[in-house]
């Protein structure tokens, strides 16, 4: 397992986030976190990336409490934009390149210039799906060994969402992981192995994805629409 | 965590930026005057580089706060948290830097003054006067009860009281955000925790140290100035740590 969840509970004064999630993820397989906004996806990832600390339970990354060792293993991109407001491009690039050992200089020019992006650009003059697309290049830049992307296709137009996809699946090696959480489901069907739904900050359906359309006799996206209907 | 520092920098340049457009402005606003022999300009821009000073020290004495602040409750945090570093090197990077910023900026307004003295000296006789009294004035008072340990000493107290405010002020931002996430009024409690927690360590030093001060009766004051810098580092050090901790076991951004 590259990723262990165990019993994970977060809550915030009265309201509860994650609620007890158990989850085994398995490396070199590519992962949907679904579930409607407010289920608990994006602060199960935020404690799987360090960014959140857990009320109860525990998560760790390949036997070892989340932490340093696993952030510099682990890339993460959250929905947020999240770059300083003075980084242009470039800026965005060297910060990576500075703080991320598995980072490669050269594969992030690659993908700037297939975001159709430029080095001189301002990360905050950029408009929502450029943003969205600055966030992929830096974090695909990255040779991790574990890809974690937090709704990446908020605010990508519906032509550019398959050429994102692509681009993230090209980048992720065979050995990589990736988790990709996400409401649009439509996008995502045909390329996950496993499909997680969340609701209420708990697990309500894990599994194979080939298997679950088997056993249920439907696809993920109608799966989607019974589970949250 | 000089690669961490190198990101702060970054972050603070830009107020540095305008510091540094200013004093030029006035610089050259002293020059011209000293040139016209107008005692006007001269005065107006020897005023307003006094308020620059004592703005722009205050400014950089807080300005690592509020950066810090911002760090916690912005989206901008991912950037920094994201990192492999633990958050012991994040807060370190973040005194150090706010140290090394002050203790600069300390040195390049001396150095400002003293340009503008000898600049005066250079051109008026009659400062020249005044200088060597100035000097005379200084022998005096260094010959009769002042030697260069104390007053090595003294702007070691002051350079690290200053370090622990940052430090005092990084603890009670990281407590209120432990307890209070994203409460609107978590400012405010920061900012009560900061005075309580101040009023505290000032009434143990207080305990501690006035009565060390009567038994001396100034006749060691070096050994006054020692503890007060073993105290306040203790302090820092008891908040830095208490900083990172919480950092890394309880706050989540």
């Amino acid at each position: 397992m590259i990723l262990q969840s165990n019993n994970l509970v977060k809550k915030y004064m009265t309201k509860t986030a994650v609620n007890g999630i158990n989850l085994d993820i398995e490396a070199g397989k590519v992962y949907a976190l679904l579930g409607p906004n407010g289920s608990g996806k994006t602060t199960w990832m935020k404690m799987a990336a360090g960014l959140v600390k857990p009320t109860s339970g525990t998560i760790s990354y390949r036997g070892i409490p989340i932490g340093i060792e696993s952030k510099s293993k682990i890339a993460h991109m959250s929905t947020e934009p999240f770059f300083y407001s003075y980084m242009t491009v470039k800026d965005v690039g060297q910060y990576y390149k500075d703080f991320f050992s598995d980072f490669d200089e050269k594969r992030y020019e690659e993908l700037i210039e297939r975001m159709e992006l430029s080095m001189k650009e301002k990360a905050k003059s950029l408009s929502s799906g450029m943003a969205a697309k600055l966030k992929i290049a830096a974090t695909m830049a990255r040779k991790a060994e574990l890809y974690m992307l937090d709704e990446p296709l908020n605010g990508i137009d519906i032509i550019a969402r398959e050429k994102i996809i692509t681009t993230i699946l090209e980048v992720t090696g065979e050995e990589s992981t990736l988790i990709i959480s996400s409401h649009l489901v439509d996008e995502l069907e045909k390329i996950i192995d496993n499909a997680i739904f969340v609701k209420k900050g708990t697990i309500v359906m894990n599994g194979e994805a080939e298997e679950l359309r088997l056993t249920h006799g439907k696809s993920i996206v109608e799966l989607y629409k019974e589970v949250y209907a | 965590m000089f690669k961490l520092m190198k990101y702060e920098f970054r972050k603070q340049a830009f107020s540095k930026l305008v510091i540094v457009s200013i004093i030029a402005f006035l610089e050259v606003m002293f020059v011209i005057g000293v040139l016209l022999e107008n005692e006007n300009t001269m005065g107006t821009s020897m005023v307003f580089l006094g308020l620059l000073t004592f703005g722009a020290l205050f400014f950089l004495a807080f300005e690592s706060i509020i950066t810090y602040s911002n760090d916690l409750k912005q989206k901008c945090s991912y950037m920094l948290f994201l990192t492999p570093n633990s958050s012991y090197s994040i807060v370190g990077a973040k005194v150090v830097s706010a140290a090394i910023q002050i203790l600069l900026s300390g040195v390049a307004f001396v150095a400002i003054y003293a340009l503008n003295g000898a600049i005066l000296v250079a051109k008026f006789a009659s400062i020249a006067e005044v200088k060597e009294l100035i000097l005379e004035f200084f022998k005096a008072i260094i010959k009769i009860d002042v030697d260069v340990s104390s007053v090595l000493l003294v702007v070691a107290v002051i350079l690290l009281f200053w370090i622990n405010t940052i430090t005092v002020a990084f603890f009670s931002i990281t407590l209120s955000t432990t307890f209070l996430a994203d409460k609107k009024f978590k400012g405010v409690v920061s900012f009560i925790l900061f005075f309580f927690i101040n009023y505290v360590y000032g009434k143990i030093t207080d305990l501690a140290l006035n009565d060390r001060v009567n038994l001396m009766s100034n006749t060691d004051i070096n050994i006054y100035l020692f503890l007060n810098i073993l105290f306040v580092l203790c302090f820092t050090i008891i908040t830095y740590v208490g900083t990172a901790w919480m950092l890394e076991k309880k706050v989540s951004v």
